[in-house]
């Protein structure tokens, strides 16, 4: 398919709005490149006459070559007092009636924020009038674990493009396997501040913990359910990590699997509901299986290498990323769980890939890598291109995407 | 108790002694340099000074007293009895079982200075009683469960005991038997392959296969507990075998020592 060729000109502004509109310019490219369903033109072949509004557009000069448009996107920025007002148009060029397919008029505070949320706001119109209807995810947010000491690793989340970096938990402890229900409300992951391995449910509203009936030894890897409702999660209750159902207070418990050995990291099908993933080492090596969400019917999908690890669904429930040392280092891999027919996301790029999760578009992926030389997170697209690093400092492990 | 610690410094201290002043006794003193050709008119040298004190005075037999000195225009500076030649400022613990008057003695082109210090030395207190049998609990027994307690190593992505494992593990039981009211925590620890969530789990394997390995010698289930680390909590961290074979573990560590 034939990618739209997208001009993303630069926005029209006065001297008092200039350092908001350039960072308002970097957001939306970044926003429009990364989409993914777009073939950006390079601004080195714009006229030199930007426009500000559509009436100063040359529909000729914009579709015809070297610019070759398909559409172009432009508008203005201009500040009065504390406020900010953005005006964006999306221009079909080789339209010569009625060239406009988006107008937006946008008034915020003038504040860097409100200006990215701005540009990620019309980002999202455009994507999701040229993308096929599918929303764009420049407002969704991704939670992370990062290292603050040898001893403490906390909480974190961003922005999907890696701005606005914010500490959630302050637990000053281990906090690890992060997981975000559907609905984007609450977070819930293992912590060590009670000197054990339990699951915390944390409320991204109030910024607070809600209560969870922990069990005696190992509880961890908790994953929500479609519907918000239940939680799969590990426990060693038994003296063996295996995976139980709950509701979202830990109780009710049912358990899922009866094997010898560790069975840990369930994900749900996020649009079935009706599948788990997870991880079992019951074949003497940790591999990928699947299991309906009653525990029924367990069958192995990954095999071979020496690990299978990390499964995470696609939101349309079709495919399933793991991390597989199959290719001699630590790499994600893709399978179509109808075919079972398994693609390698990246190759040669440092000896560990790992932990992927989806956008909610089902366009992207952010894992985690040491390609940089220590880990960080990194987002591409669901193909394996055009990788893009998110983190730069410290160490930052355990992405998953939210789909708020 | 507390005077049969002091008894052990004391102890020390004369073994520190002997070393210090065997030490000073082989050195070699440097043979004198030849003399200077005789200047043309030899400016009048300064008379040396010397002071020297000791605090305290008066000490018991084994304790010690502390000497300070300082010496000017002086090329050679040395004290006595048994210490020798030293710099021309300084301190110096001394623990003499006699009293004794200690002389320092500054030489230099201008003439001798010297100065004395007497420490006295009274008879210490009648000894103590023999000491108990058994060391204090509170000194040694973290000491001895560090020195006898042995953690269990683990195979890659494995949770079964070894033999050298089994053996570790029979000579930790067997300090917990002798030591009935000791309570541990095993840690299960993993290395840095795989991800964050398998080693958790990995890890709690370890630490219930090395309990219950403890369990089947005869120790009492409620005196272990149990937790996995996965591999947040490595004892090395280098990216080789050896390195991840100390990550491989059912550590041992004793809760109330």
């Amino acid at each position: 398919m034939e990618r739209t060729r997208l001009a993303v000109s630069s926005f029209q502004s006065h001297l008092e709005s200039a350092a908001l509109t350039r960072l308002f310019d970097a957001t939306l490219w970044n926003d429009l490149e990364f989409a993914g369903i777009f073939e950006t033109v390079s601004r080195s072949f714009y006229p030199l006459a930007l426009p500000a509004r559509p009436a100063d557009v040359n529909l000729e000069e914009w579709s015809s070559p070297p610019v070759s448009a398909h559409m172009v996107v432009l508008g203005n920025v201009s500040r009065t007092g504390q406020q900010v007002a953005v005006e964006g148009w999306l221009v079909d060029p080789r339209n010569r009636t009625d060239p406009v397919v988006i107008g937006k008029r946008y008034v915020e505070e003038a504040t860097e924020g409100q200006v990215r949320s701005i540009a990620h706001k019309f980002a999202n119109e455009i994507i999701y009038r040229l993308g096929g209807g599918i929303p764009g995810v420049a407002e969704t947010k991704i939670a992370f674990v990062r290292r603050l000491s040898p001893r403490v690793k906390e909480i974190w989340m961003m922005d999907y493009d890696g701005a606005n970096q914010e500490q959630v938990t302050h637990l000053n402890s281990l906090a690890l396997t992060p997981a975000i229900s559907l609905e984007g409300d609450r977070i819930a992951f293992t912590t060590y501040a009670r000197d054990n391995p339990d699951i915390m449910i944390f409320s991204l509203l109030t910024k607070k913990p809600l209560s969870f009936f922990n069990r005696k030894g190992l509880n961890t890897t908790p994953t929500w359910s479609p519907d918000g409702t239940k939680l799969a999660f590990t426990s060693s209750v038994t003296g063996d990590p295996e995976i139980y159902l709950g509701d979202s207070q830990g109780r009710e418990v049912k358990r899922l699997t009866v094997a010898r050995g560790v069975d840990i990291s369930p994900a749900w099908n996020p649009k079935t509901g009706a599948q788990i993933a997870f991880v079992s080492d019951r074949s003497g090596r940790p591999q990928i299986y699947l299991m309906d969400s009653d525990g029924a019917n367990v069958t192995q999908v990954v095999s071979g290498g020496t690990q299978a690890l990390d499964p995470a669904w696609s939101p349309n429930g079709r495919l399933l990323t793991f991390t597989w040392d199959a290719g001699g280092a630590y790499d994600i891999w893709i399978m179509d769980v109808a075919t079972q027919q398994m693609v390698q996301l990246t190759k040669d790029q440092g000896r560990r890939n790992e932990h992927a999760s989806w956008s909610p578009d089902n366009r992207h992926i952010v894992f985690q890598s040491n390609r940089s030389g220590s880990p960080q997170i990194w987002m591409m697209l669901a193909d394996g291109t055009r990788p893009r690093q998110l983190t730069f400092q410290g160490e930052n492990s355990e992405p998953v995407w939210s789909s708020r | 108790m507390m005077t049969s610690r002091k008894l052990r410094n004391a102890g020390l201290m004369v073994v520190f002694l002997v070393i210090v002043v065997s030490g000073a006794c082989r050195r070699q003193v440097p043979p004198p340099p030849p003399p200077p050709p005789p200047p043309a008119a030899p400016p009048p040298a300064a008379r040396p000074t010397a002071t020297l004190t000791a605090e305290p005075s008066s000490i018991q037999r084994g304790q010690s007293s502390t000497l300070r000195w300082t010496a000017e225009n002086a090329t050679e500076v040395a004290l006595q009895p048994e210490i020798g030649t030293v710099p021309a400022q300084g301190t110096r613990s001394v623990s003499p079982a006699e009293s004794t008057t200690y002389t320092l003695t500054a030489r230099g082109a201008g003439g001798t200075a010297e100065a004395t210090a007497r420490i006295t030395v009274t008879a210490p207190p009648p000894p103590p009683p023999p000491p108990p049998p058994a060391r204090p609990p509170e000194v040694s027994l973290r000491e001895r469960f560090e020195r006898e307690v042995r953690d269990a190593f683990f195979d890659y992505d494995k949770s079964e005991i070894r033999p050298d494992a089994r053996d570790n593990l029979n000579r930790s039981a067997e300090f917990l038997r002798a030591n009935s009211n000791i309570s541990i925590r095993i840690e299960g620890h993993c290395d840095e392959r795989g991800s964050v969530a398998y080693n958790l789990g990995l890890g709690d394997r370890r630490a219930n296969a090395t309990r219950d390995f403890l369990v089947s010698l005869g120790i009492a289930a409620d005196r272990l507990a149990v937790i996995s680390y996965g591999k947040e909590r490595p004892f090395c961290t280098q990216a080789d075998e050896s390195c991840w074979q100390q990550n491989r573990r059912g550590h041992l560590v004793c809760t109330n020592c």
